[in-house]
């Protein structure tokens, strides 16, 4: 290397005029990188339709739209904090319609755009080495159900769990076995390695359960909504694109792709 | 998971952080020198000021980046003049990596500034060497092994960087998914062994960056032998 | 003002020290002579104008350095000082060679000579290849005396360079010192707290107190002048005995001192002349009994006043008990000796102890 021919020139200093060459090399090199098109829409989306909008993108951009779609992937309340800043999104996907609900409220994204995209359904799942049957909401207070996951009440699945527990007079007799977990993933996650007995996930995530099994789905009747929305952010430069895209998610080829998914479609409401 | 989607997020990781270092290094080494060698009014507050990225959650941190560099932001108005957008792009990241590291690069300069008797920079000036050159010929040498750590670590710290980066350069994969990032969405996504892949690849750039650091600093301990 | 080669006005105040000096000279080789703590270091330290918050004014062998009056203040690196710091300060990270060479770009022209010349007169040719941390510490200090030569300085500014070295070393190093001193044109400025090393090296001795200049002079004079002499009292490096001739003789003479301890001097003196004495402490030797059949021309018995430790080495007052001679605080004197000594002799205030010193340590200051 350059180095060593440097270091045998008695009395050169360590980092020398060339070393400092090299540096500035490895930035110019680094400066060939990319960054956001001008003509493509990017749209930010929950995590966990990252698989089924990553397929909608592809039939959209297969179907010669105008403009391309760029996608980044976030935690709900995330995207939201990145609209509130003014980030450049042009159209959200949301895994919690009361996040879009609160940007409308702001005047941050357009209400007629909104859009449902899709419905998830909360199931209860047991761990495989749980000794007794759960099928019903009244097995869960066995005592044999000693410890259950759920994430916190900031967290999506962690309040619809709770509201549906309160629902069923179940809420306080429950409380000291809940141990709360990080978010939904995390839930499957303890369940599956056999951290807690039982646990409330989304039906999309049951689907991924390596060992543990869905007990029972939580009665349609008593389903919370849990609704998948997007909208046009208020602020986007490339609102027919945007709008065209939003079409598209809302049209049949985007339904196939996110029942295959696990999801319910917008089509199909519960 | 594709070898070559393994090689773009690694080689993206690896551009991030480089960059990321590489950018806060002249200003780290600045400022910690002038922590280490002088005193003056308000300075354990500027040293308050350094230390809050490490203080902060990085989601804070990042927020703090998203509203400054957002459109709506103080410097959002360089959006509305040039088109240019840097939310959303690996500058983000990178970005994001250089506000974490900055405050670990900054401290491993000042302390190890704070170790180099300042006689040998008032000797290399007696010998004709003005305030800069000093710095170069005697200083930073003298100080190599632990600003070199500091880069480690800043490095290091860019290749785990996960809140600051989620909120201003998002996870877009091919242009802003990183490893830390990669790992998260297919944690998320129950794509363990995806995830673990990715872990591999961030071990074997920790190793390998170990392993340089440990060549550089056994080479420059010989040099002048 | 002063037509003086070189002036040196220096002024410093900090918590607990005031530097106030104020000095002219033409003499090219300056010895600056104190007590540790009396500013000599700060003095250097101005001249090479490290000290933004002294208020100097310099002017070495006719160059100005620094005239507030003129708003001149020639920063450090362009002052064209090869200055040798107490500590060598080698750079570790060079080798010995790449250390002498360090500040060659200064020397221009002159540097290979230049470098030439220190590698010779220090004699470190040998040493060129070896890392810094490898060396004696004579070594040391003589590439660090190459490295401030080597950079074809306009003078020369050495601080305590043999205060480190133990005494084998010192004599191994001194040689080379004076070598230097004698083989250059250029102004040198050498400090020291050693009466004998000042002695050697100076053509011209400043003596600082407490940060103010005491004494200007030719060293012999001013070393042993009255307002010095407290210094080197002081540091307890010499007992300065004032006693008159009371038996006269061809090589050796018996003086008795004001409190009537009678000493053999080797030297010829007239009955009744009065002499002032030199007696280093490390000169003074101390036995348990009395000791006999001993070379040693001066032996009395006296009691222990106290023991210091100081630099490895304990300082032991002492009253003379001797013949007639009543214990009074003047009259003490002070005896240098190794902590082992001390504990063998099982010293402590009040104990009695015999003093013997050869004739031939008592040397004559006036």
């Amino acid at each position: 290397m350059r180095a060593r021919a440097a270091r045998a020139v008695p009395g050169a200093p360590p980092l020398d005029g060339r070393g400092r060459l090299r540096w500035l090399a490895v930035a110019a090199a680094c400066l060939v990188g990319s960054s956001a098109g001008a003509d493509e829409i990017l749209v930010a989306s929950a995590v966990s339709l990252r698989e089924p909008l990553t397929e909608i993108a592809t039939r959209y951009a297969a179907r010669g739209a105008d403009a391309g779609v760029l996608l980044t992937f976030g935690g709900s309340s995330a995207l939201a904090a990145q609209v509130r800043a003014g980030a450049p999104v042009d159209v959200l996907v949301s895994a919690d319609e009361r996040i879009i609900d609160d940007l409308e409220r702001q005047g941050l994204v357009d209400a007629e755009s909104r859009i449902v995209v899709a419905y998830n359904r909360l199931v209860v799942m047991v761990a495989e080495d749980l000794e007794i049957p759960v099928d019903s909401p009244e097995d869960l207070a066995r005592p044999e159900v000693r410890r259950i996951a759920t994430p916190e009440l900031a967290v999506p699945v962690g309040r619809y769990a709770r509201e549906w527990l309160q629902r069923r007079g179940l809420l306080e007799r429950l409380t000291p076995r809940l141990i709360p977990t990080e978010h939904a993933r995390a839930t499957l996650a303890a369940v599956d390695h056999g951290q807690a007995d039982a646990a409330f996930v989304y039906a999309t995530d049951a689907r991924l359960a390596r060992s543990a099994r869905i007990a029972f789905e939580v009665p349609d009747a008593e389903q919370p909504r849990i609704v998948y929305a997007a909208a046009r952010v208020q602020s986007s430069t490339r609102r027919s694109g945007a709008d065209d895209f939003l079409a598209f998610l809302g049209g049949e080829a985007s339904r196939d792709a996110l029942r295959t998914a696990g999801f319910v479609s917008a089509g199909d409401p519960p | 998971m594709s070898l070559d989607e393994v090689a773009s997020i690694t080689s993206l990781t690896l551009r991030v952080g480089l960059v990321a270092t590489a950018v806060i290094l002249p200003p780290c080494l600045a400022l910690g020198y002038v922590l280490a060698r002088r005193s003056f009014p308000g300075k354990s507050a500027v040293q308050a000021v350094v230390a809050l990225p490490m203080v902060l959650p990085p989601v804070a941190v990042g927020l703090g980046l998203l509203l400054l560099l957002g459109r709506r932001g103080p410097l959002g108005w360089l959006w509305s003049l040039s088109g240019v957008e840097v939310v959303f792009t690996w500058w983000a990241a990178a970005i994001a990596a250089a506000v974490v590291g900055f405050p670990l690069l900054t401290r491993a300069c000042e302390q190890s500034f704070a170790e180099i008797d300042p006689r040998f920079e008032e000797v290399g000036r007696s010998l004709g060497l003005g305030r800069m050159r000093t710095f170069f010929r005697v200083t930073l040498p003298l100080a190599r092994r632990g600003v070199f750590y500091g880069m480690l670590l800043a490095f290091t710290r860019a290749l785990g960087e996960f809140g600051a980066t989620t909120l201003v350069a998002g996870i877009i994969p091919g242009r802003t998914e990183t490893l830390a990032l990669g790992i998260y969405s297919r944690v998320q996504l129950g794509d363990d062994s995806g995830a673990l892949v990715l872990c591999a690849a961030s071990f074997a750039i920790a190793f390998a960056a170990m392993l340089v650091a440990e060549g550089w600093l056994r080479r420059s301990r010989t040099a002048v032998e | 003002m002063s037509s003086a080669g070189t002036l040196i006005e220096a002024r410093l105040r900090r918590p607990g020290f005031a530097l106030d000096v104020e000095a002219t000279w033409d003499e090219r080789v300056a010895v600056v002579f104190g007590p540790s703590g009396s500013g000599k270091t700060t003095l250097f330290r101005t001249v090479l104008g490290l000290l933004p918050a002294a208020r100097a004014r310099t002017r070495l062998a006719g160059v100005w350095l620094e005239d507030p009056e003129r708003g001149l203040r020639i920063p450090t690196e362009r002052r064209g000082l090869g200055w040798v710091p107490q500590d060598p300060t080698l750079f570790p990270h060079l080798s010995v060679e790449q250390n002498v060479r360090f500040g060659a770009a200064r020397a221009g022209e002159d540097a290979e000579r230049a470098r030439r010349l220190a590698i010779e007169v220090l004699e470190i040719g040998d040493l060129l290849g070896r890392r810094v941390d490898g060396l004696s510490g004579g070594e040391r200090q003589r590439v660090a005396m190459a490295r401030a030569l080597a950079s074809g300085p306009r003078a020369l500014l050495m601080d305590e360079p043999l205060a480190a070295l133990d005494l084998p070393l010192r004599a191994r190093v001194l040689p080379y010192l004076l070598r230097l001193r004698d083989e250059l044109e250029i102004p040198i400025l050498y400090i020291t707290h050693d009466p004998d090393e000042a002695m050697l090296v100076g053509e011209v001795a400043v003596v600082l107190d407490a940060g103010r200049v005491v004494a200007t002079g030719s060293p012999r004079e001013v070393l042993w002048s009255r307002s010095v002499l407290p210094l080197s009292e002081a540091l307890g490096l010499e007992n300065v005995i004032d006693a008159r001739a009371v038996e006269a003789g061809d090589t050796e003479s018996t003086v008795e001192t004001a409190v009537g301890l009678r000493l053999v001097v080797p030297a010829p003196l007239k009955r009744g002349e009065s002499v002032r004495l030199g007696l280093r402490a490390q000169d003074v030797l101390l036995a348990g009994e009395r000791p006999n059949r001993l070379s040693a021309r001066n032996v009395f018995e006296a009691a222990v006043v106290d023991c210091e430790k100081r630099d490895g080495s304990v300082f032991v007052r002492l009253a003379p008990l001797s013949e007639g001679a009543r214990a009074t605080p003047d009259a003490r004197l002070v005896a240098k000796i190794t902590p082992a000594a001390a504990a063998e002799l099982g010293l402590r205030p009040g104990a009695s102890v015999y003093v013997i010193v050869k004739a031939q340590a008592l040397r004559r200051l006036a």
